[in-house]
């Protein structure tokens, strides 16, 4: 197992080295630089090039890509972001933790709500509840994020006064956060991170609770569960013991694979509720042509997908014992 | 049905047992009217075609049936218990415990996700107050006993780590675990070949003496119904047309279908050019069976009487009985099928 773990991570490496250099070479061919924001119609051309010699952005593509690629390999280091005057490392070290935040919540809500709902639609199968559920996971499935997050916004944070129980934006109260007591600040950080965190994982539990119920009612089918009801066990030992373990398999694939789905649908999220994590970043970098940050974005999402599916083989060979790592 | 054998008082005796489905299409009469004994320690073979009822009319007694499934009507009783009046709580004490089953897929039948120990302590641990440790002695000594080697390595093995053979010797374990009074195995070797067949039978045999339990067998092989039981019911279309013991019923057998069963079966030393017995027509479809004597289409000695009248399961002779018109006397209605 350690050895497959640390091959996996092994081979990781090439394929973020390749996904590192294609995005340096497709950032370097969109028009503009990142020098855009300094940009005035009565600056001095030659004003404009020194900027551009400051940043080492005169010299050949080539030269920079290998300057860059020595930097990571060498240095660990990033580069230094143009559009917001600081290292990449910096500005990501500060985002990171709390995209991290909101997504943890976000999968946390996931995996709870839709395997929940799932197992209850499929014990219950054809049921109002099982009926509702579909309807609601339909509904909630194909509705964008970004929607999604303003009908929040406007029923519970403002828009309609009775239920103004949350706030807009942001991850504390900025003018109170300081002033409140430990217990106060926990509460003030719950409050801040709901919507977001609902907003971006109900979309995912809609479509993992339609897996479980699927997955659970083929399942409950097997030979296998109809020896544990033969064997005089009760029916939730049979569903849960018997069942849940067998039915749970495909759902850790997903989840796997759901996890930089996640994170890059925070990206948006983050947009909506003022969140201050990897979407501004990501956006504002795009936009402003701030290499180095692009690339660093870039990177750690490519690592996400790469850890997802870590994450998902390990967590898939833990439980199925015919599968081994090997 | 009376008293198919008085001197012994049966182990478990089904009557009149209707397991409907209602389907989309209509109600499927899967078990239709079924009635049979088991003796104590006796082995008591179900025969029949594909689809007749057979592994229904076991899941009902283990009352596994799920919707759209349901027992209408009928009795089971496990030495005098009326199954079908029992409490789900009270039915979970007797399945595993009092009845155990074994089924045809041992490929499919173990979870794969738990260890054969793990599943046959589950057994163990539903139905008797014992420790983790002496649980899992238990299931050692079973394992031992159904002839798997190396039992203390083997008990933390995957089924998927096993073949089709020990597989079912781990099924038999497990249903044997707690001894029970009936072991209700379907069709149990159907999917192991042959040499593996023998072995798993012969287990059968042996346990069976050991633990002083009842077999319901249910098989389409005659060949094992002769080398087995004790008693045998054949089943056409949802019900007992024929209940005897195996002796008798090799020997004369009554109902024209029991004998077209037999004559279908090959010998060895049968001349190559003796073409083979084949009963005409197709198994009924169980959504409209036939009016009257349900094997009157695919009968050789049907006549107008039959497709009107339902014939009742009656002894024709003593410790023999068959649904039929026409036997009289004891004597099959088929010229020459007393062998």
């Amino acid at each position: 197992m350690h050895t497959y773990i640390i091959r996996r991570i092994l081979i990781s490496i090439p394929l973020l080295f390749g996904l590192l250099t294609i995005n340096f070479f497709l950032i370097h061919a969109a028009p503009g630089d990142p020098t855009d924001i300094f940009y005035n119609p009565d600056m001095d051309p030659e004003a404009r090039e020194n900027i551009r010699r400051i940043y080492g952005l005169d010299q050949p593509l080539g030269v920079q890509y290998l300057k860059y690629i020595q930097g990571v390999v060498l240095k660990f280091e990033f580069g230094y972001s143009i559009a917001k005057k600081r290292p990449v490392k910096d500005e990501i070290l500060e985002a990171l933790p709390n995209t991290i935040q909101l997504s943890a919540l976000a999968l946390l809500l996931e995996l709870s709500l839709g395997i929940g709902i799932g197992i209850l639609a499929a014990v219950k199968q054809q049921s109002t509840f099982d009926n509702a559920t579909r309807v609601t996971a339909l509904t909630f499935y194909s509705m964008p994020s970004f929607y999604l997050g303003l009908v929040l916004l406007f029923l519970f944070a403002g828009g309609v006064s009775a239920t103004h129980w949350f706030p807009a934006s942001g991850m504390v109260d900025i003018v109170r956060h300081e002033s409140m007591s430990t217990l106060g600040r926990l509460g003030d950080r719950a409050i801040h991170i709901f919507l977001p965190s609902l907003t971006l994982g109900i979309g995912a539990a809609a479509g993992i609770s339609r897996y479980m119920r699927g997955e659970l009612l083929e399942v409950i089918r097997q030979d296998y569960m109809r020896t544990a009801r033969a064997k005089g066990l009760t029916e939730r030992v049979v569903v849960f013991k018997h069942g849940l373990r067998n039915a749970l398999m495909p759902i850790i694939t997903i989840m796997g694979l759901s996890l930089p789905f996640l994170f890059s649908g925070a990206v948006i999220v983050e947009q909506v509720f003022g969140w201050p994590g990897m979407g501004r970043v990501a956006v504002d970098a795009a936009f402003q042509r701030d290499y180095s940050m692009f690339l660093a974005v870039n990177l750690i999402f490519g690592a996400m997908v790469v850890v997802g599916n870590l994450v998902a083989d390990i967590l898939y060979a833990m439980v199925d014992p015919r599968v081994r790592l090997s | 049905m009376t008293d198919v054998m008085d001197q012994t008082s049966p182990q478990i005796e089904v009557r009149n047992l209707k397991t409907y489905f209602y389907t989309e299409d209509g109600v499927v009469r899967a078990v239709d009217g079924l009635s049979y004994r088991l003796a104590k320690g006796e082995t008591l073979a179900l025969v029949g075609e594909s689809g007749c009822g057979k592994s229904v009319s076991a899941l009902s007694v283990m009352r596994l049936i799920a919707s759209p499934g349901k027992i209408v009507e009928g009795e089971i009783l496990l030495d005098g218990l009326d199954l079908l009046q029992c409490s789900e709580t009270e039915m979970r004490e007797v399945r595993g415990n009092r009845i155990s089953m074994i089924f045809q897929e041992p490929m499919t039948s173990l979870n794969p996700v738990f260890t054969i120990g793990n599943q046959i302590m589950e057994a163990i641990r539903v139905h008797q107050d014992v420790s983790r440790k002496e649980a899992r002695d238990r299931t050692i000594a079973m394992i031992r006993r159904v002839k798997i080697s190396a039992a203390e390595t083997r008990v933390d093995e995957y089924p998927h780590q096993m073949s089709g053979g020990m597989r079912q010797r781990v099924m038999i374990a497990m249903a044997l675990a707690c001894n029970p009074e009936v072991l209700i195995a379907d069709e149990p070797t159907t999917a192991l070949d042959v040499t593996i067949q023998a072995q798993i039978m012969e287990l059968l045999a042996e346990l069976q003496s050991e633990f002083q339990m009842s077999i319901l067998l249910i098989t389409h092989n005659l060949g094992l119904v002769a080398e087995v039981s004790d008693q045998v019911a054949v089943m056409y279309a949802s019900k007992v047309v024929e209940h005897t013991s195996t002796a008798e019923l090799f020997a004369s057998p009554l109902h024209p279908y029991t004998h077209g069963l037999l004559t279908s079966v090959p010998t060895l030393g049968m001349p190559r050019e003796q073409k083979l017995n084949v009963i005409p027509g197709q198994v009924p479809n169980p959504l409209h069976f036939p009016t009257g004597c349900r094997f009157h289409p695919r009968c050789p000695v049907a006549e107008q009487r039959c497709k009107q009248e339902e014939p009742l399961l009656r002894e024709v002779k003593p410790g023999h009985w068959a649904a039929c018109h026409f036997i009289e006397n004891g004597k099959s209605p088929i010229k020459g099928a007393d062998r």
